[in-house]
This record gives C-alpha cells, structure tokens and sequence, in this order.
C-alpha cells in the first residue's frame, strides 16, 4: 500500500508538471515604423496608464476592434537587449500574417500557445519585449437616469 | 484543495473575529460608535464587493481599510485638541495586522520597514460632525533601537521628543490625507528639508512644475502589507536630484537618521521619503490638440506647522486647502458651460476621494477623460408612464486598452436643473469612468500573466466577478456598496455643507438603482443595496421623489450661474 501511495504521488507530480509547463510558439515581429512615411504607417504606439501598446489600424477583429499587442510598462520597461547578431537569427512574422493569426484565434487558448515578443529600436539599440494579444472587449456605455411618475402631484402628496 | 482548505479556514477565523465585538459605555463613545459603524458598515456578503477590493488591490487604488480594521472600543481616548473633540482608539485585536513600509522603487530598497509601523483610528469632531482617519507611525529604526513597544508611545497628541520617523494619515477607505515627517522630534519644515536636500546628495529634492529637467529621479512608494504579506503600493511622490526648482508641491526629504536602511547606492546617510500627497506631484501639463485645464484651485497646500503642543498636526482636508492637479480635457464643456467647469469640474477635483478616482486621467499621457455636453432625453415619456431625464452618459474608449471615456452631460440638465444635482451626476459618471479604469486594467493584467499583488487569484476575480457582469448592474452595485459614503463627503465638501447630508445621499442616489442590463435577481440585488442606503439616510420613495422633482427643474437661484469671471 506505501509503495502503491508513493507511486501514485511520483506519477501525479509528473502529470501536475505536465500542466504547469504548456509549450508555446515564439513569434517575433520587427516594429521598425521608421522605414515606413507616417501616412503609410498601420501601427499606433503608444502608453496608457500602466501598459504600452501596439495597436494595427484595421477594424478588423470583433466590434471593430483593433489588433492591439502590450505590455505593463511599469512593471518591465527595460526589455531584453538584441544583438544585430541574435537579430540576424531570428525569423519574422509579417504585418499580414500576424494579423491573420489573431483574426482567427481562440483569445483563450492564445496567450499559452504564442510567445510574442515585439523588437523595437530605442536609443540604446534594439530590445525585445514579451507583448500580449488582448481580446477585444464589447464596448459598453453608461446612461444614467432619473425616473419621475408621471403623476407628480401624486408624489408630492405620498 | 489546499486553497480551498486554507480559504475555508480563514473564512472560519474571520467569523470569529466579527464575533469579539463589544460595546461602550460612555456616551460620547456610543455616539462615536454609532456613526463611524453606520458610516463605515463591514462587507459581509457581497461578492461584487470583495472583488472591488481585489481591484483596488490591483490597481494602486485606494485600499479599504474598513474591511481589515476595527477600532477598540473599550480603550478610547477623549480629548479636545486643535479645535476638534477627538476620539483616539488602537486597533481592535481581532483587527488585521496592516504594515506599512516606504520603499525607494529606483534601488527596490525599503527605507521603514513594514513592522516599524502602528495603525490607530482617529475620529475628529470639528462641530460638524466626525470625520474618521487611520493614523499610521511609521517610525526609523534608529529611533526603536529595537525596541517595538516605542510605536506605541506616539499618539495624535503626543509624540516621543525623540521622535524620528514618518506620521502618514488615511481615510478609512484609503484615500491619502496628509504626511508629516520627523527627525528627533522635530517636525521637518519645508525651509529646512531644502536645506538639508542642497547639504547631502543622497538627500532627494521634489519634482515641481517649476523645475528644470531633472538629472535624476526617484519615485517613492508606499507598500502595503496584510498579514506580513505584500498587497499593494500607493506612489507618493517623485523627488529628483540634479535638476532645478523648488518644492511647491509638498516637503522633501532631510538628512536621514543614520539607521540601517540606506536608501542609496552610495553607502550614504538614509534618506526620508517626501511627506507628500499623491495628487499635488507634477502636472504633466502639456496639450493634445484640446484645452487641458491645468489650473490650482484654492491655496497651495499649508506648509506643516508643527502644533506646538507636542503632538502632530491634524490630518489634511483636501478639499479646502489643497491645489488640485487637474488635467482632463474639458474644451467642450468649457466653451458652453464654463461655470460647470469653474464650480463642478475643477471644484471636484479639489477633493480628496474624487482627486484619487480621477489621478489616473490626469497625467500628460492617455488615458484621458473628456467632458462634454449634450443633448439627451429629457422629460420623456416612457412606456411605463414615467418621465425619463437622462442626466449624463459615460461611453469608455471602445479600443484597446481603452482605459479613458468620454462623458458626457445633459444640456437640459446643465441649464435646467440645480448645482447640487449637476455635481452628483458629474461624480457618478466619473466613477463610471474610474470604475471602467479599474477592470481594465485588471482584465489587460490578468490576461497578460502579471501577477498583480502576489496572487492570481485578485486577478482572476476581477475577470470573472466584475468583467463578466452587466457592466451597468456592476458599476451602481460597487458605487453604492464602495463609494457611496465617499461621495456624499465629496459633495459636502463641494458646497462646504451648504446642504444637509440626506439631500447630499438623495443626489447621489440618482440613476443607481438601474441595473437593465442586469438579469432580475441581479435587479432585485441592486434595489436592495439601494434601499439599504435610503434606509441609513432615513430617506423614504415620496421624499426623494420630491427631491428629484425640485432639483431637475430647479429655481434659478440653484441652478449653476451663467457668467463665472
């Protein structure tokens, strides 16, 4: 019986391992918008609140939404320093098929399947950054009302 | 399963907590009790609302300490102090062990530590009525020696005259009230804090408006922790050495004290972190193509006077002494309504609970919040015979990661109804807007893997529990059961009590009983929250009817002025 517990405990560590460590694609994009005159320009970049965003002017998620890639500024604003030689190793993604891949994506499944990492030039060379494809959100709208019965001179009286 | 069990036994131990209560004898006390227990009531039910903590938790908002301490009862203190009857008490034992610490974010150095510190609540009375803080000492490791048993020697009236540390004050649900710092009993004066900045390099000098470009900058946070663990930071200020300009935004830090816990790299004398709230740092005020209105309303914050008497200074009412940092793009709203912007807008910001739930917008960068007016429906008749006023609408930024909105409020209302009904809608549609900050953020955090405040499970309750509910049912549920008491002290504060607190609690009421995008039990859940509010207030149907119908067609004498120069 104790070697039939230990076993089961041996086998179930694996099997919780096993979950715990999803393997995922690497895919990495070259955001370089310098190379490109500003009217021809598809990506916005920008920093809101705590995340710094990339997001590809095409409506063409649900709700309209953009594709929009961030990352938490505050939280890792360094980012990885890539070597033109590491560069020169790593294969890129396209505009277009990177925005094929997120149109037909399950938003659940996405963020274990793809590693994304966005390679940007900044002052001090070129970093890369882990980003995260966020889902689009339904857009919502508050109204806000009073009610009066149409009767006030029955409210004046309750 | 070891979660579950674990949360089964602390949800065991927290029953048994609510249990040890008991009350007081004198009347002054009872009283006390009385109004800081309807005030301030214990969550104890709502799913929705311990979520909203987990949000906060999240997001650096404020933290609800309401929800963690409970004061002492049976060891209060009575006295009159600086113009106030003051109620002193320790936390009650079966309160939550808060800490909190100050850390330097550039070299991740905590300069007091979390344990160095001591919580008590404080209850003044200025003739008005009571306001509640939470006191919290946190003192130099060089002054305890050690010697924890010293917290306890300084209270709201007396301090050790050697004294070295930090006296932070909070409202009960988080929102910052002032900082006074302390070496060897003195209190540390602007005049003399710029000194001791220009005598010691490690010593940080404030980042103002005036100020040249920094060389260099150091954000000051303070991390809070339950239980000894880590669960959120609120940021405090920015000081920057190298660069110009004086400190009009609050104190800087001296010389430290020669403990431990240096705060720089250099191996130098510790630094004391600004004693500063955390809307008067810089005011980012640049343009993006639309009016920012960036103009101080009211005085510059009072420098600290130390009271003389031997103990510190009174908490800060923000509303009335302080300079608001506002940056939210108001152009259209100012071109039609200037005096909304004047009286409402910028009067808001002045204070304290509304200056955090509108700090996110007002920074240079987005996200922003827009006000505008419009015309919506006004005196329209509905299918179920009544008359239908829609006072404003709050539309979030659709985008990703859409953390701004854009409000807008009624013409009719602007022109017909009066000041004090315009000024609760401008606050409901700006919690609409804060709100919406919240659980996007929180959504875009969780979804992206950060674990936020040392658990996943904030984030996953933020997703679950607030995102996947009726956005409406959602919003007025959190405003009535979180922010309610807040807002009802904002509008007091606005017109400086010029109405009584029933008629503050029936304009924030309004609109907070719809949940049509909820389902019927989600309804039924809402219009109990809210009756439970109009019952507190004593507010019955026919009197807040009455109310609605006399504020959204006011006398001119109540309705906002025309002409603000």
């Amino acid at each position: 019986m104790k070697k039939l517990i230990i076993a089961f405990l041996f086998l179930h560590s694996f099997n919780i391992y096993g979950q715990k460590a999803p393997k995922s694609d690497s895919i990495y994009y070259l955001v370089d918008t310098l190379h490109t005159s500003p009217k021809d320009r598809m990506w916005e970049i920008d920093i809101e609140g705590p995340f710094k965003y990339y997001s590809v002017k095409c409506p063409c998620l649900e709700y309209n939404q953009q594709p929009t890639f961030l990352y938490n500024y505050n939280k890792s604003p360094e980012g990885i320093a890539i070597s033109q030689e590491e560069l020169k190793r790593l294969k890129f993604i396209s505009l277009p098929d990177l925005i094929a891949l997120v149109k037909n994506v399950d938003y659940k499944s996405f963020k274990n399947k793809y590693a994304v990492f966005f390679i940007e030039s900044v002052d001090k060379g070129l970093i890369s950054h882990r980003v995260f494809f966020t889902q689009p959100r339904k857009p919502v709208v508050f109204k806000d009302y009073i009610y009066i019965k149409k009767d006030t001179a029955k409210i004046q009286k309750e | 399963m070891f979660l579950a069990t674990a949360l089964i036994i602390h949800s065991c131990k927290k029953d048994n907590k609510s249990q040890t209560d008991t009350s007081s004898s004198t009347p002054v006390i009872s009283q006390a009790k009385q109004w800081y227990e309807t005030t301030y009531p214990t969550n104890t039910s709502a799913t929705v609302k311990q979520t909203t903590q987990s949000i906060n938790q999240i997001t650096n908002t404020s933290f609800d300490y309401t929800q963690h301490l409970k004061p002492d009862w049976q060891h209060a203190a009575i006295y009159s102090r600086l113009g106030a009857a003051v109620v002193e008490l320790p936390l009650d034992a079966s309160s939550d062990k808060i800490g909190i610490a100050f850390k330097n974010q550039t070299t991740n150095k905590e300069i007091y530590k979390q344990q160095y510190s001591r919580s008590s609540f404080l209850l003044l009375n200025y003739g008005t009525g009571y306001q509640a803080y939470i006191m919290t000492i946190v003192a130099d490791s060089a002054y305890l020696k050690g010697n924890l048993s010293k917290l306890a020697n300084n209270t709201y009236r007396k301090h050790d005259a050697d004294f070295s540390g930090v006296v932070m004050y909070f409202t009960p649900k988080g929102n910052f009230a002032g900082s006074f710092c302390y070496k060897n009993g003195q209190l540390i004066l602007p005049a003399s804090q710029n000194q001791a900045s220009v005598q010691n390099v490690n010593a940080p000098k404030l980042q103002t408006n005036e100020a040249a470009a920094p060389v260099s900058c150091t954000d000051w946070y303070a991390d809070y922790y339950l239980d000894g663990e880590y669960i959120n930071s609120d940021f405090l200020g920015t000081t920057c050495d190298g660069g110009g300009g004086g400190g009009n935004s609050g104190g800087s830090g001296g010389n430290g004290s020669g403990s431990g816990t240096s705060g720089g790299s250099s191996g130098g004398s510790p630094v004391i972190p600004p004693c500063i709230p955390p809307q008067s740092t810089g005011t980012d005020a640049t343009t993006t193509g639309n009016l920012i209105i960036n103009a101080p309303i009211g005085s510059e914050p009072p420098p600290p006077t130390d009271p003389g008497d031997g103990g510190n200074p009174a908490p800060v009412q923000y509303c009335a002494t302080t300079t608001a940092t506002i940056s939210i793009i108001v152009d259209s709203l100012n071109k039609n309504f200037p005096c909304a912007v004047k009286l409402i807008i910028d009067g808001l910001g002045t204070c304290g609970a509304y200056g955090n739930w509108v700090q996110p917008f007002t920074t240079a960068r987005k996200p922003n919040l827009v006000w505008q007016n419009g015309s919506l429906p006004w005196n329209a008749l509905n299918s179920n015979n009544q008359y239908n006023y829609e006072l404003g609408v709050t539309a979030p930024e659709s985008g990703s990661p859409g953390l701004g909105a854009t409000i807008t409020l009624n013409t009719s209302m602007l022109q017909k109804s009066s000041q004090l009904l315009i000024s609760a809608a401008a606050v409901h549609e700006t919690l609409h807007a804060f709100i919406n900050y919240n659980v996007a953020t929180a959504v875009d955090d969780k979804a992206n893997g950060y674990m936020t405040t040392g658990s996943w499970l904030y984030g996953l309750d933020a997703w679950i529990d607030i995102n996947g509910l009726p956005s409406n049912y959602s919003n007025h549920y959190e405003m009535l059961s979180d922010y309610f008491s807040d807002a009802v002290g904002i509008l007091a504060q606005l017109d400086n009590n010029a109405h009584t607190t029933q008629e503050y609690a029936m304009a924030m009421l309004f609109g907070l009983d719809n949940a049509t995008d909820g389902t019927a039990a989600q309804q039924a859940v809402l219009q109990t929250e809210y009756n439970n509010i109009m019952t507190a207030y004593g507010i019955t149907p026919a009197v807040i009817a009455a109310f609605n119908s006399a504020n959204l067609n006011a006398p001119s004498s109540s309705q906002l002025p025309t002409n603000c120069n």
